[in-house]
């Protein structure tokens, strides 16, 4: 894809937000108890051990004890738990 | 935090979600702006929270995905007054309580004075009483301008006074004038008279004639330094008169007789080292006391405690009270005649030195008893300035 490398490197050399403007999903983690994920397109799988997040980026696999969605809008997701890994899958 | 206490105060309600997939379901929502949190898996089911807005949205999402969804619970504000409705009596005890604060609140307990030190704080209270601010009266009828004028003009010895309410409470802070010092008029002439019976024991004249020497017996009112000056130029001649302001010093011996008496007989407490307490509630000036402790034999009250009860700043009129009861009893005390005697010395003693503005020279004291108590006659003399101005 062309047009997104040229995209990619205007946004390297101008230091912008890569969320924004490459709709790449946001996730930050605080500790192990809470996981935020911005820019998400949608839910796979959901349990309370694995639960699986469709992004920009490939499938997000949580893995964790006691995973709880504590908030679910069209944005953001916020998960809370015992959160033991993440990782892509694509 | 604001988003949860924003859809505590809208309403929402807890759904489990039961189907073939509720991940289709839950990402259909989503998208549709539904707001879905604390999403648990409950066995094969899903139990979430969802608006009550969103709730009505979601029977397309279950049509379309093939899941069935059930109420578990209503939360929130809507709720709760959908659960008390019925519960008459509940409201009006909240409206009750609400709108007996507002009324308690909205009147003036306490005033308090700040910062006078000649003025007495009974005046200036019932000064403001006078102009409407009193404990008892409406907040709102209070004009605060209007008594800081007042106060101004009722007492010139104000300088400067603010009055403030701090919720049921009104604070006078004021500010006293520094006292003016006593003016001494030189020009006018005027004479220095005795203003006690004594005998003249110094007298030194400033300016004026002195009338009187040492050794002289002088009455009340008897003229010491006259303001009479005359004028002389050499040995008789007489010039001419002045009148001057007497000023001067003037000493003399005093006499006093004072009488003071002690009983021999006396009784006395013994406190027995026995203490009860009472608690009671005071309402206004009305005292609820319920539960009282069993008094038998004689005690002393003392009060020990008490709470003025408020709400932060609104002092309320209901206060506790805790007194405590000291048991004692009452002894016969037979004083010997030597203590009576050293009793009724040392009250003398002490009632002279109140009584005597100068020096005390000597104290003789006589001794005679009469129907069980000492009577103690003393003879003062004392060494006192004794000169006034004269006034017409």
């Amino acid at each position: 894809m062309l047009g997104g490398k040229i995209r990619r490197n205007v946004v390297n050399a101008l230091e912008l937000p890569k969320e924004v403007i490459l709709n790449l999903p946001f996730i930050s983690l605080t500790g192990k108890e809470e996981l935020t994920i911005e820019n998400y397109k949608g839910i796979i799988e959901y349990g309370d051990e694995i639960m699986r997040v469709g992004t920009a980026s490939g499938v997000l696999r949580i893995e964790g004890k006691e995973l709880l969605l504590k908030q679910l809008t069209s944005e953001c997701i916020v998960v809370t738990g015992n959160i033991k890994g993440i990782s892509f899958l694509t | 935090m604001f988003l949860a206490l924003w859809y505590y105060l809208q309403g929402y309600v807890m759904i489990t979600v039961s189907g073939f997939s509720v991940e289709r379901f839950v990402n259909m929502a989503t998208f549709r702006g539904i707001y879905l949190w604390n999403i648990q898996p409950k066995g094969s089911t899903v139990q979430m929270n969802v608006s009550i807005k969103g709730y009505s949205l979601l029977k397309e999402c279950a049509e379309k995905t093939g899941c069935q969804y059930d109420i578990v619970c209503q939360y929130g504000l809507p709720a709760f007054f959908k659960k008390y409705k019925k519960r008459k009596i509940l409201a009006f005890g909240m409206l009750f309580f609400v709108a007996a604060l507002y009324t308690l609140s909205s009147f003036l307990w306490t005033v308090e004075v700040e910062g006078n030190e000649r003025i007495p704080t009974e005046d200036l209270l019932v000064a403001c009483e006078k102009m409407g601010m009193a404990p008892g009266t409406l907040k709102w009828s209070i004009s605060t301008d209007n008594i800081t004028e007042g106060l101004l003009e009722t007492f010139a010895d104000i300088s400067w006074v603010s009055v403030s309410m701090k919720g049921t409470n009104a604070l006078i802070k004021l500010v006293e004038t520094i006292p003016q010092p006593e003016m001494i008029d030189k020009t006018t002439p005027s004479n220095l008279i005795a203003k006690k019976d004594s005998v003249i024991q110094s007298i030194t004249a400033e300016v004026g004639t002195p009338m009187v020497q040492s050794g002289d017996v002088v009455k009340k009112g008897a003229l010491l330094i006259s303001s009479e000056v005359i004028i002389a130029a050499g040995e008789e001649a007489e010039v001419g008169r002045e009148y001057v302001h007497a000023r001067g010093t003037i000493l003399g011996k005093v006499w006093y007789t004072l009488e003071e008496k002690v009983a021999l007989q006396n009784t006395e407490k013994k406190y027995t080292g026995e203490e009860k307490k009472d608690k009671s509630l005071l309402i206004g000036d009305v005292v609820l006391n319920i539960i009282q402790p069993n008094m038998e034999g004689t005690y002393e009250k003392q009060k020990t405690g008490g709470n003025q009860l408020s709400i932060g700043d609104f002092q309320l009129p209901f206060a506790w009270v805790e007194e405590t009861y000291k048991k004692y009893e009452t002894v016969v005390k037979q004083k010997t005649e030597e203590e009576a005697k050293k009793e009724v010395e040392e009250l003398l003693k002490k009632k002279a030195e109140e009584m005597v503005e100068g020096e005390i020279e000597n104290i003789e004291i006589t001794y005679h008893i009469e129907q069980d108590n000492v009577i103690g006659t003393a003879t003062i003399t004392a060494l006192e300035e004794i000169s006034e101005e004269q006034k017409d």
